[in-house]
C-alpha cells in the first residue's frame, strides 16, 4: 500500500491520465482507503474545471475595439 | 556564482594573480571557467587585443562599445563588470549612466556618439552592417579600420556575454538598471553594405595557415582581418586553446559551431562548417537530421550539445540552469560544459563578425541547409514545429495570406480574432491589467512586423501566442522578477503537502454568480507565484500542450509539469476555504506522509 506522499508524487500525471495501468491501479487503491487524497484529486479537478470555465481575465468585447484600433493606428501610421 | 559547482581551484595560479593585480579580483567570469586555464588566458588575450590596446579607436571608445553592446543584449553580468571598468578608467559615474541610458544624448564627441549608436543598432539586429552606416560613420572620419575594430568588439561582448549567460555568473558588482527595451522594436532593415574589407588571399602568410588546421582553409571573416596582426594572432590562440581542451573532442566542438552558424543565420560558416563535418567523417544525411533537429522545438534527438549552442545563440536570455542540470544528467564533467558553452559563444563570435565583414560564402550552401537557415532566419525567436500545417486546417490562413500580400486591413482582423486570447496569456504573466494592455500592442506590433516570414509551421494563433509569451516573459525579466520564471521558489523534492482538505460541494459552480466565480478564481490565480501562475495559465487556461508551454518558457518539461501540479495544489487551496462548506461533514486533518 503507497503513501500518501507516494500518491502526491503522482498526482499531477494521475489527473492528467498520464500514468501506466500498473501504476494507476496502486494509486486507485490508494483513494479507495484514503480520505484525504480523494478529497485532493476531487477538488483539484473541480478546480481545473472551475478555471477553465470561468472566463477569467477576459477582456470585454467593447475593451477590445479601442485596443485594436490603437494597434491599427500605430501600424498604419509608424511615426506616431 | 555560476551553475557550475566551481570553488576556486585555480584561483591561486599565476593567470588569477595577474587578473588580482589588474584589477584587485577574479570576475566571475573566469573564475567559473577555472577547469580550463589555457582557454581562459587565450580570451584575456582576445580582451587585451580587442578592447585593451590603444589603436584606431582609443580604449575609452572600445569599452564604451562593450558597454553598450552589452546594453543592447541586455546582459546584466557584463553592463555591471563594463560599468566598473569604466569608472576604473576615470569615465565618471553620470556619464557611464547616460551611455547606458541613450548613447546618443550622452555629451560625447559627435565621432564617438556615432559609433555607440551604430554599436547599438548593430548589436541589437541581427543583419548585416548596411551601406548607410558605413556612410555614417565615414562621415564622422572613421575609417575602415575603426569600423573593424568596433566590429570585433561588438563580438568580444556577444562572446562574453553568451559565456556569462551559458555559465549562469552572477554579477560581479551590483546590476544596473537597464533602458526600456520597447523602444528597440527594429525598424526597417537596410540591404547590407557592399563588402567593407577584402580576404587575404595570401596562402605564404604564416598566421592565416594557422586557421588552416582548424577548417582545412581560412575563414573569411578571419582573412578579412588581416591588417589587424594583433587580433588576428589571439583569435587564433583562443582557436588553438579550445580545440587543444581536452574534454569534448573535435567533432563534437565542430559540431556546436555548425548549430551556433545554424541559429545564428550564418551561411557561410554554415557551408564551412558544413565542409569541416564531412572532412570528418559525417555523411550528408547526418549533417542534415543535425540541422533539422536543430531547427525543430523538440530537443529529445540527442544533439544535446548541439541543440544547447543553438538556444545560446538564439535566446540566451531563455537559458536556464536547466541546461546544466541536462549536461550533468547526462555525465558531462565540468571542463565539456565549460567547452561547450565557449565553443558556442565563439560560434556567437563568428556570426558578429560575419555580420559585420560582410564575407560571402566561399561555396554555395546545399539546398537543404539553405531552406533550413531560411526558415530559421524567418523564425528567429518564435516557436516552430518541424512539420508543416496544411493551410485549410489554419482557420486564419485566409487573413494570413492577404496580410502577406500586403493587405493591412486583414491584420485588424486577426487582432479582433485573437486579441482577447493574447490578453489573457499576458494578464496572467504580468498581472496587470494596463500593462497586459500594452504587451498585447507589442504583440501584435511584432506579429505584423514578422508576419512576412511566418511560414505556417504551426498555427497563425500558436505562433501569435508564442510571440505573445516572449513578450510578456520579456517584461517580466525588465521588470526585475525573471527569478520568478527562472527558478521556482520551492522546487525542492518534498511533496506538496495539501491543508484544505475537506470536500467540495459536489456543484461548486452554483454557488455563486459568474461574476463572484470570476472574481474568486481571478484572485485565486493572482495569489500564485508568476513561476506557477504563467505554467497554469498556458496549460490550463489557454491550453496548450505541455511541450509548448515548456519550450515557450525555455523550461524541461520536467519542470513546466512540475509547476503546473504545484500552481494547480496551490490554487486548489487558495479556491478551497470558497467552495468547501463550513461545517462539512469531513473533519479536517492532515494528509499523512
Amino acid at each position: 500500500m503507497i503513501a500518501c506522499a507516494d500518491f502526491m508524487a503522482e498526482i499531477g500525471d494521475y489527473l492528467d491520465g498520464a500514468v501506466a495501468a500498473e501504476v494507476r491501479k496502486q494509486l486507485e487503491e490508494h483513494l479507495a482507503h484514503c480520505q484525504s487524497c480523494t478529497v485532493v484529486v476531487d477538488s483539484t479537478r473541480k478546480t481545473l474545471k472551475i478555471i477553465t470555465d470561468a472566463g477569467s481575465f477576459d477582456l470585454p468585447q467593447p475593451m477590445l475595439k479601442p485596443i485594436a484600433a490603437e494597434i491599427m493606428s500605430r501600424i498604419r501610421e509608424p511615426r506616431k | 556564482m555560476s551553475y557550475l559547482g566551481v570553488g576556486d581551484p585555480g584561483l591561486h595560479s599565476p593567470l588569477f594573480s595577474r587578473f588580482r593585480e589588474t584589477f584587485g579580483f577574479v570576475p566571475a567570469l573566469f573564475r567559473a571557467q577555472a577547469v580550463a586555464p589555457a582557454i581562459v588566458e587565450a580570451e584575456i588575450g582576445l580582451l587585451e587585443a580587442v578592447v585593451h590596446s590603444n589603436t584606431t579607436l582609443s580604449r575609452m571608445q572600445k569599452e564604451s562599445i562593450l558597454l553598450v553592446a552589452a546594453t543592447s543584449q541586455r546582459n546584466d553580468y557584463l553592463v555591471a563588470g563594463q560599468y566598473q571598468s569604466m569608472q576604473m578608467l576615470g569615465i565618471p559615474e553620470h556619464q557611464v549612466d547616460a551611455i547606458i541610458a541613450d548613447c546618443s544624448n550622452a555629451d560625447l564627441k559627435p565621432a564617438t556618439a556615432t559609433l555607440l549608436e551604430f554599436t547599438a543598432r548593430f548589436s541589437r539586429g541581427i543583419h548585416a552592417v548596411s551601406n548607410a552606416d558605413v556612410q555614417r560613420l565615414s562621415e564622422m572620419g572613421l575609417s575602415a579600420e575603426a569600423i573593424q575594430e568596433a566590429i570585433a568588439a561588438c563580438a568580444i561582448a556577444r562572446f562574453l556575454g553568451c559565456i556569462a549567460i551559458g555559465l549562469g555568473v552572477a554579477p560581479d558588482f551590483s546590476p544596473r538598471a537597464l533602458p526600456d527595451a520597447s523602444a528597440s522594436i527594429a525598424g526597417p532593415v537596410d540591404s547590407a553594405a557592399d563588402a567593407l574589407f577584402t580576404a587575404d588571399r595570401n596562402d605564404d602568410n604564416p598566421l592565416l595557415a594557422g586557421f588552416r588546421t582548424h577548417f582545412g582553409c581560412v575563414p573569411g571573416w578571419f582573412s578579412a582581418q588581416h591588417q589587424a596582426p594583433h587580433i588576428l594572432t589571439a583569435e587564433l590562440r583562443l582557436l588553438d586553446a579550445i580545440f587543444r581542451s581536452g574534454g569534448l573532442n573535435g567533432m563534437q566542438k565542430h559540431s556546436i559551431l555548425f548549430a551556433a552558424f545554424l541559429a545564428g543565420g550564418n551561411a557561410c560558416g554554415l557551408s564551412l562548417q558544413d565542409s569541416v563535418l564531412r572532412s570528418r567523417g559525417r555523411t550528408e544525411s547526418e549533417i542534415d537530421r543535425l540541422a533539422s533537429s536543430l531547427t525543430a522545438t523538440e530537443d529529445d534527438s540527442g544533439f544535446l550539445l548541439e541543440n544547447f549552442a543553438a538556444r545560446l545563440i538564439r535566446d540566451a536570455a531563455r537559458l536556464g540552469r536547466e541546461q546544466v542540470e541536462a549536461f550533468e544528467a547526462e555525465g558531462l564533467r565540468e571542463e565539456q560544459i565549460v567547452e561547450a558553452v565557449v565553443t558556442a559563444s565563439l560560434g556567437a563570435y563568428v556570426n558578429v563578425l560575419q555580420s559585420g565583414l560582410n564575407i560571402r560564402a566561399g561555396s554555395p550552401l546545399r539546398p537543404v541547409l539553405q531552406a533550413l537557415l531560411e526558415n530559421k532566419l524567418n523564425l528567429v525567436g518564435v516557436t516552430h514545429r518541424p512539420t508543416l500545417i496544411e493551410p485549410e486546417s489554419d482557420a486564419d490562413s485566409v487573413e494570413v495570406d492577404r496580410v502577406q500580400n500586403g493587405d493591412i486591413d486583414a491584420f485588424e482582423i486577426l487582432v479582433e480574432r485573437h486579441g482577447r486570447r493574447v490578453y489573457r496569456t499576458l494578464i496572467g504573466l504580468l498581472g496587470n491589467a494596463d500593462e497586459a494592455r500594452d504587451a498585447m500592442q507589442d504583440t501584435f506590433l511584432k506579429a505584423f512586423q514578422h508576419i512576412g516570414g511566418f511560414q505556417r509551421r504551426s498555427k497563425f494563433s500558436t505562433w501569435l501566442l508564442s510571440i505573445g509569451t516572449n513578450t510578456g516573459v520579456q517584461r517580466l525579466r525588465e521588470r526585475r522578477d525573471f527569478e520568478a520564471i527562472d527558478e521556482s521558489p520551492a522546487e525542492s523534492s518534498d511533496f506538496f503537502r495539501p491543508r484544505q482538505i475537506r470536500a467540495w460541494a459536489d456543484d461548486p459552480e452554483k454557488l455563486y454568480s459568474q461574476a463572484e466565480m470570476r472574481a474568486v478564481v481571478e484572485k485565486g490565480i493572482m495569489s500564485l507565484p508568476s513561476s506557477y501562475r504563467v505554467v497554469l495559465m498556458l496549460r490550463d487556461i489557454e491550453q496548450l500542450p505541455i511541450e509548448d508551454v515548456a519550450s515557450g518558457l525555455g523550461l524541461t518539461i520536467s519542470a513546466a509539469k512540475s509547476r503546473l501540479l504545484r500552481g494547480r495544489l496551490m490554487l486548489r487551496e487558495a479556491l478551497s476555504p470558497h467552495f468547501a462548506p463550513a461545517e462539512g461533514s469531513t473533519p479536517a486533518k492532515q494528509v499523512h506522509a
